[in-house]
């Protein structure tokens, strides 16, 4: 699907409506969003047939917690993808310790010099800053916070995965976040 | 620790949102958060940000079953689950029902000049939540040909892009018959054959969300919204 030129105000009057159990404005919330959101869920949980009863489960939570959505707190789609992305770390906590990072999880994109097809994914202009300053960091460092941010993984199992000290790690990710906030405010 | 550094606040705010923060620091931290709105204008701040990676990963599109899955969890019980519903519908519902039609009817159904040979049956279908979506009334007229005549209610929840399709389900448990599409305002009416009339008389109503037009099967497609009965004046 190409993704609707939708803006977040109607978004948010969409999130409105549905919270005045308007199923028109749901459904209509559901064709703009539901791609990106799917592909979220794809992302963190690898599996097609998990990431679809997590995608239900997400709009089942989005439908009966519409009335409850801030708009000055949050966008619409931050707060649906905060919906989306904590159902997915659920979904993956509670299954078996096997599925672990699968083979259907390469990270090696972020870590890559080239981070193009990343670029070519995004929608919308803000996740462009937040790209560009991505780029700024070292590659294991942005790697690192798309695991955590993908994977839910804690600095203990992101030592592991990426085999260094865990003192390290935990610098990595917070000068990372740091220098993020730094540039993300700059621009 | 200084809750007032700046630093240590996006420190621990980029971290919770983004999930490394674990275990004690975690609890430690909510705690504080309760009564620091400056910690929680600094959340939604790293909420907003973290987030956007979700828009770095290419859109896929889902299966349409996920959409109907999603409605029918929401709004609607599957068509066999519609059938023991009304079979299993408690007498003092029904009841109340029956004399709210019958009220209904009486005020507002009659047109003028016209003697129905027959008393008109009449029906309410309503959704899972008893909410009532059109008033139905089966009339006969003296040569034997039958009319469904559905009046669109106030509370009924439109669909533009969709068509609701009202269905007999015999009371045999033989495969659902499809009577016609209903108006989503205003008033409409479908011939009903004199063939079905005697099963009209012991089966149920059920309507579903079709596309528009109808279902394409010619049997329910979509969920099943509303649901009833007839029952005579």
């Amino acid at each position: 699907m190409a993704t609707s030129p939708i803006s977040p105000a109607e978004l948010s009057l969409l999130l409105a409506k549905t919270s005045q159990g308007d199923r028109h404005a749901f459904s209509k919330l559901y064709d703009a969003t539901s791609a990106k959101l799917f592909s979220l869920a794809i992302r963190i949980l690898t599996r097609r047939d998990l990431a679809e009863e997590a995608l239900q489960d997400a709009f089942v939570s989005i439908w009966h917690h519409a009335g409850s959505f801030n708009e000055g707190r949050a966008s619409a789609m931050t707060w649906m993808t905060t919906i989306m992305r904590n159902r997915c770390l659920d979904l993956l906590r509670a299954m078996p310790h096997e599925h672990g990072l699968g083979e259907g999880q390469d990270f090696d994109q972020w870590a890559s010099e080239d981070l193009s097809p990343i670029e070519q994914a995004i929608s919308g202009q803000e996740a462009h800053v937040l790209l560009n300053c991505m780029k700024a960091l070292a590659p294991l460092q942005r790697q690192a916070i798309a695991m955590s941010y993908f994977h839910g993984l804690a600095h203990e199992q992101l030592a592991q995965q990426l085999i260094q000290p865990l003192g390290t790690i935990k610098t990595w990710i917070r000068r990372g976040l740091q220098s993020l906030k730094n540039c993300i405010a700059k621009a | 620790m200084n809750y007032d550094n700046e630093k240590l606040k996006d420190m621990l705010t980029a971290e919770y949102v983004l999930g490394t923060l674990r275990g004690r620091a975690r609890l430690r931290f909510l705690r504080l958060v309760e009564t620091r709105p400056d910690w929680q204008a600094a959340i939604d701040w790293w909420r907003h940000r973290l987030n956007l990676l979700a828009d770095m990963v290419p859109a896929i599109t889902p299966r349409k079953e996920v959409w109907q899955h999603i409605e029918i969890r929401l709004y609607g019980q599957r068509l066999r689950s519609a059938l023991n519903w009304w079979r299993g519908l408690a007498l003092a519902a029904s009841s109340f029902v029956v004399v709210l039609a019958v009220f209904m009817v009486l005020q507002a159904q009659q047109p003028a000049g016209v003697t129905s040979p027959a008393p008109p049956n009449v029906a309410v279908l309503t959704d899972s939540d008893a909410k009532a979506g059109w008033m139905l009334s089966l009339t006969r007229s003296a040569d034997g040909k039958a009319e469904m005549h559905a009046a669109a209610l106030p509370s009924l929840q439109a669909f533009p892009d969709k068509s609701f399709e009202l269905w007999m389900l015999p009371a045999d448990k033989s495969a659902p018959v499809s009577l016609g599409i209903l108006p989503q305002q205003g008033k409409a009416s479908m011939p009903i054959p004199p063939t079905l009339l005697a099963a009209l008389d012991k089966g149920g109503l059920a309507v579903s969300l079709e596309p528009q037009g109808g279902s394409p099967t010619g049997s329910p497609t979509g969920p099943v919204l509303y649901q009833g009965k007839l029952a005579q004046i």
